[in-house]
């Protein structure tokens, strides 16, 4: 099996200040990979590299076996993707924000996005705008608009912050459909002991670098499955 | 994909208050013009559709000092959706957007739906404005007698006096709706652009309100800077439709004059999308 997203020898600099080192991993479809560490360790920066919102100093990514820097129209696979903020409009009701994100790729019907957000537990008919959203339910609202498409790789920075502990329990057994589905799923936390078990192989990001590490319940990360 | 992205931004802006707030404020510019030039009349004594809709629209637009569209221009661009890449940047929201539609798409799908949404809002006020004048006006010109020099005489005796615009006279007097829609439609095109003017600012600020704030504030910026340094004749309010009293401009140059700075806006963005990253 290839796989599916490729970070090699991926550096990222900005004047003085290196976030991430030589940083190289491979993850392939139908994986769940973890990456921990403390605040400014590089996580955030090498999930925003690996979604192509970030361009990488040195070093090259590759999505389905096609280099990132040479997207000029559609990138060459489908990402989810969770960031912190979870990426959604505030002047909009949850449902015209997911809509509003479906109708980019135009995969989706009205019918399946409302399915989507009754499956994390929000109520579609909800005219309330998600400015005014608790931040659970933004988190859930972000966590549908990244699972919604079945994209191919999924990316999720601090997924669990803000949700409750039967959302959290919830969250796994998305990933698990998402990882039963195919999808490369890639995870970044401080603590991901909740999801731990979904994770198979864990990284601890140090001073940017890669280091492979355990979790409870966790093999350590070795370099492929 | 960009044109997906230039339909969400349709819809996006449709939802939204300013393209209606920008909708009536032209209707309410040009009417305010249009109660200027009309008083004019009380004296009396003007021949048969000297006042009329066309000069009215025209003078709505700029040929006259009666109106103050000109100001209100940059704010029109600006309102209807001026922010959207920012409010994009400033919620999170661009990083959905990206990894949906990539640099590409996004970016260009922005500034086309901005230049676009923009542009069409006046281009309407500005059609609604002529429904409007056509009604109040006579939908006629005066008898035209000739022209000697930049001056149309347009009645014998002490009526005759300099009455055409300045550039194009001719189109003016055989096709003058033809002639008031090439005004409002540099009216649009400009306007596409100083929207634009905020697209490319959101590319560095986040800021949604900083973002309008200076997208407003260059226009009046070249404005005052092209008043400074002797260039009145060439300054963007001036070109917004007080062109047509200044006998220095040509078609070519009108266009011209918006269609640079179009393109400077379009080379910031390809640079922009080629870089795939945002500006630290």
């Amino acid at each position: 099996m290839k796989p599916i997203i490729e970070i090699m020898h991926v550096s990222k600099r900005y004047g003085s200040l290196t976030v991430l080192e030589d940083v190289s991993l491979e993850i392939y479809p139908g994986e769940v990979v973890g990456l921990i560490g403390s605040n400014g360790a590089g996580k955030t920066t090498l999930l925003r590299i690996l979604a192509g919102l970030v361009r990488p100093s040195s070093g090259n990514v590759r999505l389905g076996g096609q280099d990132l820097a040479d997207d000029w129209g559609t990138l060459p696979v489908s990402l989810g993707v969770l960031f912190e903020p979870p990426g959604l409009l505030p002047n909009l009701t949850g449902l015209d924000n997911l809509l509003t994100l479906a109708a980019v790729r135009g995969q989706l019907r009205s019918n399946d996005v409302q399915a989507w957000m009754e499956k994390v537990g929000l109520d579609p008919r909800n005219r309330q705008r998600v400015g005014k959203y608790s931040q659970g339910m933004k988190k859930r609202l972000g966590i549908a608009q990244a699972l919604m498409e079945n994209p191919q790789i999924l990316v999720f920075d601090e997924p669990t912050n803000g949700l409750d502990p039967e959302a959290i329990n919830q969250f796994a057994s998305w990933l698990r459909e998402a990882q039963a589905g195919g999808a490369a799923i890639i995870v970044a936390g401080h603590d991901l002991t909740q999801i731990a078990r979904v994770c198979e192989r864990v990284w601890r990001v140090e001073r940017g670098k890669l280091v492979p590490t355990t979790l409870e319940g966790v093999d350590p990360a070795t370099e492929s499955p | 994909m960009i044109s997906r992205m230039v339909r969400l931004d349709w819809i996006r802006a449709l939802h939204g208050v300013g393209i209606w707030i920008a909708l009536l404020l032209t209707v309410a510019v040009m009417a305010m013009a249009f109660s200027q030039y009309s008083t004019v009349e009380v004296f009396g004594g003007y021949p048969p559709a000297y006042f009329n809709a066309y000069q009215a629209l025209l003078s709505g637009l700029g040929y006259s000092p009666d109106t103050f569209f000109f100001l209100v221009i940059p704010i029109l661009a600006v309102l209807p959706n001026g922010d959207s890449l920012a409010l994009d940047r400033e919620s999170g929201a661009d990083g959905s957007f990206l990894v949906r539609a990539g640099w590409h798409g996004y970016l260009w799908g922005r500034f086309l739906g901005n230049a676009t949404v923009a542009g069409a809002t006046v281009f309407v006020g500005l059609l609604i404005s002529g429904i409007v004048a056509s009604f109040l006006f006579p939908v006629a010109l005066p008898h035209y007698l000739g022209v000697a020099g930049h001056a149309a005489f347009t009645h014998q005796g002490v009526y005759g006096q300099e009455y055409q615009p300045f550039v194009w006279p001719a189109l003016f007097w055989h096709a003058p709706w033809l002639y008031v829609l090439l005004v409002m439609g540099v009216a649009t095109i400009a306007t596409g652009v100083l929207a634009v003017i905020a697209t490319v600012a959101a590319l560095w600020i986040r800021r949604r309100v900083v973002v309008l704030v200076v997208a407003v504030a260059i226009f009046f910026a070249a404005d005052m800077g092209g008043q400074l340094v002797g260039l009145r004749a060439w300054v963007p309010s001036e070109m917004v439709g007080n062109y047509l009293s200044n006998y220095t401009h040509a078609p070519a140059g009108i266009l011209a004059y918006w269609i640079v700075p179009g393109l400077v806006m379009s080379a910031i963005t390809w640079w922009r999308v080629r870089s795939h990253e945002w500006p630290h």
